[in-house]
């Protein structure tokens, strides 16, 4: 990789005004990062640490920069936010949860490998194709639901249950801080902007905010692997439902792996909403939209299987 | 001392044969052998260094001053090179030697067009992304279906589609398909294998005085020696390769390579060491790879269950050159008829190299569905049909522990399965030559101090050869494996056979042996003159002489030999592979699998693998357990997870990492019983025989017969995906 | 207003037809923008950083540019090869070791990360001869083939019982999902794994 200027800001604060700087990127742990930095996918003169930032834990938070393993080992999340605690826990490898950071794993570059194999057209990486979206492509680990033109597949486990149980992120910048549903952190594809967050320059998830609610304690996250040791999610769906007296009050459907950001399928959930939890038609729902690339077609019945079991789980 | 009588086979399937090895070969194993220290499970010798990270691989090798080299690679599938600005690079401090080749015509994505050496890795990785180079690309063409359209780039000088290996005659199939009473057609396909080994290739070489040592990631020492010594013009003898541990092989690791020719050549022209290791990248894409298959299968067979023809036509790749995809199949099995017509298929893909069992687990796939197809199509239980079928006697017994192992008669009508989630078994075999050859020696030093050393310039890939000299020697001379020490993998010591074939066990064993026994005579005849008595009474047992005047220990014996050391050279002379009566000159293996599939996702998961081989007189059981094991798993792998995945657009891999290119994990692997199967088989004194091919051979095979026969329907590719595991059940709209 | 968090220059990436060129600085320096925004910010680099880290115990300097990872400094600059590179992007484990106490792929973590830390390889489980429990049940197991995958999986089974003295078969394979092996060595790892955590009850850390 290239070699860099290495900062080591002591506050979220400094990290987002060393991030103002040109050519310049943030790194918790660098799990994704380092991938990307030997490839020279990215080559930034900087980078700027994260990992001696020291922020003051409040309840109902968790840091950004706690690990996978935190997650997973969390009582209170295991109680309070059971998807979370199994995304995190269905997360890569030991080695990598021992250290891969919640903020790392939002912001990590999708595991597309025409955008991980430098010479392919990537709309991410300013060009004006997809290179996944050609007949002849390579792409039976793509998604379902383009965004931008882009067909690549959000490769992030806590994302769905982050947004199944209605998280908040809380965000460090110089012009100003703000909270944000993390859902509304994903505005879809733009040209040029390899990042699926939709942050200002610089700008830093500092934490994730997390409310215990009737929806979040009865909420579910289920993933299909190719490959059972380490693999990323072919689909996942994360659940969560209110259900009172037999009938949803509210239902959140969120899947991953289908499309560039973490899916919601609205559809599915309106249709659900109600009425008693019937696993099947919120399947048939969550596809409905759905379009196959010419290599992944299979995906389709995958993710309706995964919709199901994963609302029959919380139909309880 | 050779007994006048062997006799050959297994428990429960005997006979007698004469004794026909020379006067003064290794005593004879037959089916009764009693012996002391062959046949159990001993821990490896070179267990201890890899455990601790001392074993020193090609990798580790560090000398001061050493410096780092690698090529720079095309990324197109094919292209000519025109500009090559090397300027920047070659200023940059630190590079020593920037090389380029002008007007390449590149054949594949991954081909070499520049080569650096520099004094650190960083600044290599600088000076590599400073070469810009002109590329004029090409059209190109990377699977085997496109390369075989009329309209297709041409990849190479020749026509891409090149028919060869025909044998066995179509005329006399198709009669026999006229005769049967039920004749099936399908297409079967296998896909291409990386072969991942976990050390990448490479070596590190250093010159001093005019000669040169290369420390090489390689399978054959000696063939790594000649290759460099041709290269460099140079003479063998001022060549040492040493390859004490290496970090797998699988058949993709012989002779050097055009890095590490050019590694060589820096270390001469600087007078520095310098070292070439390929990344993992460069590993997936141009160290070789088992080439993929489309084999279009005719076979027929009467209601009675006999077989009548089989014809296979099939097509792959090996990459640039048309030829090395050829398919082990039909095979096994006793059809009236066979014959086969092949056709290598000319990609612009890195080339095809040997993987363990070439040809084998392609051609096995598709021959064992085959004959699973057959059987139903007659009703027939598929492993009633293979007995019927298979003359073996080796493999007849074989089914029977297998079938018990896995619990054969569990299995159910295919498809037959209640639930989403069904589980089904099949099951698949293996025939692989008994591989041994003459030409190698083991020299075998025994000291006054007692000590004992044997040496063989062969290597050890990880089989635990190194083990086996031990055992062998130890079984001669009376003591534990542990009391001998073993030198491998440095081309000064005895020539041996480079690890290809499953051979290098078999080969070793008899001059292993012969050295043995050629000490264990001077040194009780060094007894006998001591203390009188005749030396061809006398053993070595337990650590003591045995039949001597007096009681003495093996260290006793020893300071009575009459110089410090005793030397002999065991030679693997031709006619110690030639037993006269081949019981079997070939080993037997069979394998049954047990599946989930999951019918709702495609998942696929392998709950259980028996694996019952034959390799001839077992040495060690442990290593054999774990050799077993090893070809299951890579047997799994295959089956479920491997492909290697070129963009048709730019012709580049697309998975050249360890994310993407999937290998079976922990978490993958299933419950294997790995039972080895002794034959005394008397090809060579010992019957020792081959091992680490046969035992991948036939497992795709089994689990794709599992899947089958769990859901009902077939897949006929590999690997086995979620996708065609729902396409084969109609759930893809 | 496009983000440009994880910029990347056009052309800076390969590209297929026609001219292909790729660029790189070679030591870069902030730029004025850069330098204005990192103020008062704790600057390392891009030159060779050096500090100081425990490596098996043994207080250690080391002296490497931002870029070098924790594994090639442990290898290339310490001269402790039993960690091994494999894949170098953290996909197989061959590089493991542990950092306080846990185990990461070195290959991922910059050496600098690992300033001010313990680190503990394969070459620090041996204690003055005598092999740790699970080096002698990898060997006793047959735990071992090539062996170049060795190294990562003790230091993964090792963190395992040392925190879990009593695992399941489940927990000991989930402990090596990210530890690959070529040659097939898993099922006599599992059984290594069990012989030395029975070995090992109330050992842990």
């Amino acid at each position: 990789m290239k070699n860099f200027s290495y900062l080591q800001p002591k506050t979220f604060a400094e990290a987002s005004a060393a991030l103002q700087g040109a050519h310049s990127v943030a790194k918790g742990a660098g799990t994704d990062l380092l991938d990307l930095l030997k490839k020279r996918i990215v080559e930034p003169d900087a980078v700027v640490s994260l990992l001696p930032v020291k922020d003051e834990e409040k309840q109902g938070e968790i840091s950004a920069l706690a690990t996978l393993q935190d997650l997973a080992t969390d009582e209170w999340v295991k109680l309070e936010f059971p998807a979370l605690r199994t995304a995190a826990d269905e997360a890569a490898t030991p080695q990598v949860r021992n250290v891969g950071t919640v903020g790392g794993n939002l912001g990590q570059a999708s595991r597309c490998w025409y955008l991980r194999t430098p010479g392919h057209a990537c709309i991410k990486l300013g060009d004006k194709q997809c290179a996944a979206g050609a007949e002849r492509a390579e792409n039976r680990y793509h998604g379902l639901f383009a965004s931008g033109g882009c067909h690549c597949a959000n490769p992030s486990n806590l994302a769905p249950a982050l947004i199944a149980v209605k998280a908040r992120a809380a965000c460090v910048h110089p012009d100003g801080d703000r909270v944000m549903d993390i859902e509304l952190l994903y505005d879809g594809v733009k040209p040029g902007r390899m990042s699926d967050l939709a942050l200002r320059k610089g700008e830093l998830i500092r934490s994730v905010l997390l409310e215990p609610s009737p929806l979040a304690r009865n909420s579910v996250y289920v993933e299909f692997r190719e490959r059972q040791s380490f693999d990323f999610a072919i689909v996942s769906v994360a659940a969560a439902a209110d259900i009172r007296d037999g009938v949803v009050k509210e239902i959140r459907i969120v899947c991953g792996g289908v499309a560039p950001t973490p899916y919601r399928a609205v559809a599915a959930e309106r249709a659900l909403t109600g009425k008693r939890l019937d696993p099947d038609a919120g399947a048939k729902a969550a596809v409905a939209g759905a379009t196959a690339l010419s290599g992944n077609r299979f995906k389709i019945p995958v993710l309706a299987e995964l919709v199901r079991r994963a609302l029959k789980e919380i139909a309880g | 001392m050779s007994d006048k009588k062997i006799k050959l086979g297994f428990p429960g399937n005997e006979r007698e044969i004469d004794n026909s090895f020379p006067e003064g070969a290794p005593p004879a194993w037959g089916v009764d052998a009693k012996l002391d220290v062959v046949g159990k499970d001993h821990t490896r010798l070179d267990a201890r260094l890899k455990v601790t990270g001392k074993a020193l691989y090609s990798y580790d090798r560090r000398f001061p001053g050493m410096l780092f080299a690698r090529m720079l690679r095309c990324p197109h599938g094919a292209a000519r090179v025109g500009a090559v600005n090397t300027t920047r690079a070659s200023a940059l401090p630190g590079v020593v030697f920037v090389e380029a080749e002008l007007g390449k015509r590149i054949r594949y994505a991954g081909e070499a067009v520049a080569g650096i050496a520099a004094e650190s890795e960083e600044i290599l990785d600088d000076a590599l992304a400073m070469i810009d180079i002109e590329y004029e690309v090409l059209p190109h063409v990377v699977t085997v279906d496109d390369s075989r359209l009329a309209d297709a780039p041409r990849v190479g000088r020749d026509p891409n589609v090149s028919a060869y290996r025909p044998s066995g005659k179509m005329e006399r199939v198709e009669a026999a398909h006229k005769e049967a009473d039920v004749v099936i057609e399908r297409e079967y396909r296998t896909q291409v294998q990386t072969h991942s080994c976990l050390e990448t290739h490479g070596s590190v070489s250093v010159f001093k005085d005019g000669k040169l040592t290369t420390y090489g990631s390689t399978q054959g020492t000696f063939a790594f020696r000649g290759s460099l010594a041709r290269a460099l013009k140079m003479a063998p003898a001022d060549v040492t390769v040493i390859t004490e541990h290496m970090g797998g092989g699988f058949g993709s690791k012989f002779g050097a390579d055009a890095w590490d020719i050019f590694c060589a050549r820096v270390a001469r022209e600087t007078g520095r060491p310098c070292r070439a290791m390929l990344d993992r990248r460069e590993e997936h894409m141009i160290a070789g790879m088992r080439p993929d298959s489309i084999q279009q299968c005719k076979f027929s067979v009467n209601k009675d269950g006999t077989l009548m023809g089989a014809s296979v036509e099939s097509w792959g790749t090996a990459g640039t050159s048309g030829r090395g995809a050829g398919v082990y199949n039909p095979g096994i099995y006793s059809f009236r008829a066979k014959a086969q017509k092949s056709w290598g298929v000319a990609t612009n893909s890195g080339r095809g190299r040997a993987f363990r069992a070439p040809r084998h687990p392609q051609g096995v796939f598709a021959l064992e569905g085959m004959m699973d197809e057959l059987a139903e199509a007659i009703g027939m239980d598929p492993l009633a049909f293979r007995k019927q079928n298979d003359k073996h006697p080796v493999r007849l017994a074989q089914y029977d522990v297998g079938a018990k192992e896995i619990g054969w008669d569990r299995r159910k009508k295919s498809g037959s399965a209640a639930g989403t989630v069904k589980r089904g078994i099949g099951m698949a075999s293996a025939r692989w030559p008994h591989t041994g050859r003459p030409g190698s020696a083991v020299r075998c030093r025994v000291g006054k101090d007692g000590s004992v050393v044997v040496a063989n310039g062969a290597q050890d890939i990880g089989t635990g050869t190194r083990t086996v000299l031990a055992i062998l020697t130890a079984e001669e001379l009376g003591l534990k494996p542990q009391q001998i020490r073993v030198e491998m993998g440095n081309t000064n010591d005895p020539p041996g056979p480079a690890s290809g074939g499953s051979t290098t066990t078999p080969t070793l064993t008899p001059p292993t042996r012969a050295a043995a026994v050629a000490a264990k005579r001077q040194l009780l005849q060094a007894v006998a003159d001591q203390l009188g008595g005749d030396a061809k009474k006398m053993d070595l047992k337990g650590g003591k002489v045995v039949g001597a005047a007096e009681p003495i220990t093996f260290a006793q014996a020893c300071a009575m030999m009459h110089g410090d050391v005793i030397e002999t050279l065991g030679r693997g002379d031709r006619e110690l592979f030639r037993g006269r009566d081949r019981y079997a000159s070939e080993v037997a293996g069979v394998q049954f699998a047990e599946v989930e599939v999951d019918t709702a996702t495609g998942g696929v998961r392998v709950i259980k693998v028996v694996g019952v081989h034959d390799c001839g007189r077992v040495v060690n059981t442990l290593t054999t357990r774990s050799q077993i094991n090893g070809g299951i798993i890579q047997g799994v792998s295959y089956a479920l997870f491997e492909n290697r995945a070129l963009d048709r657009g730019t012709g580049d891999m697309l998975n050249a990492d360890f994310v993407s290119y999937k290998i079976a994990g922990s978490m993958d692997t299933p419950e294997i019983v790995a039972i080895p199967f002794s034959v005394a088989n008397g090809i060579t004194p010992s019957g020792v025989s081959s091992l680490g091919e046969p035992a991948t051979v036939p497992t795709a095979a089994a689990i794709g017969n599992a899947v089958a026969n769990a859901i009902g329907v077939r897949v006929r590719s590999l690997p086995i995906t979620p996708d065609k595991v729902l396409e084969a059940l109609g759930k893809i709209r | 207003m496009p983000d440009d968090r994880l910029e990347v220059s056009r052309r800076d990436v390969l590209r297929g037809a026609g001219v292909a060129a790729f660029l790189g600085a070679v030591s870069p320096a902030l730029g004025q923008e850069g330098k204005a925004a990192a103020k008062g910010v704790r600057t390392l680099g891009p030159e060779a950083v050096t500090f100081e880290l425990g490596v098996n115990g043994k207080r250690t300097r080391l002296s490497v540019e931002p870029r070098v990872t924790l594994l090639d400094a442990l290898r290339d600059r310490i001269g402790m090869t039993g960690t091994k590179r494999a894949c170098d992007h953290g996909a197989c484990g061959a590089c493991t070791v542990m950092v306080d106490g846990k185990t990461v792929n070195s290959c991922l973590m910059l050496a600098v990360d690992a300033a001010g830390r313990e680190v503990r390889t394969i070459e620090g489980l041996e204690q003055d001869g005598k092999l740790h429990p699970m080096q002698d049940a990898f060997i006793e197991h047959d735990a071992v083939q090539c062996g170049f995958c060795t190294p990562g999986m003790i230091m993964s089974c090792t963190a395992l019982v040392e925190s879990n003295g009593s695992p399941t078969d489940e927990q000991i394979r989930d402990a090596v999902r990210g530890n690959l092996c070529r040659c097939g060595t898993y099922p006599h790892v599992f059984e290594a794994c069990r012989t030395a955590s029975t070995g090992m009850k109330g050992t842990g850390k």
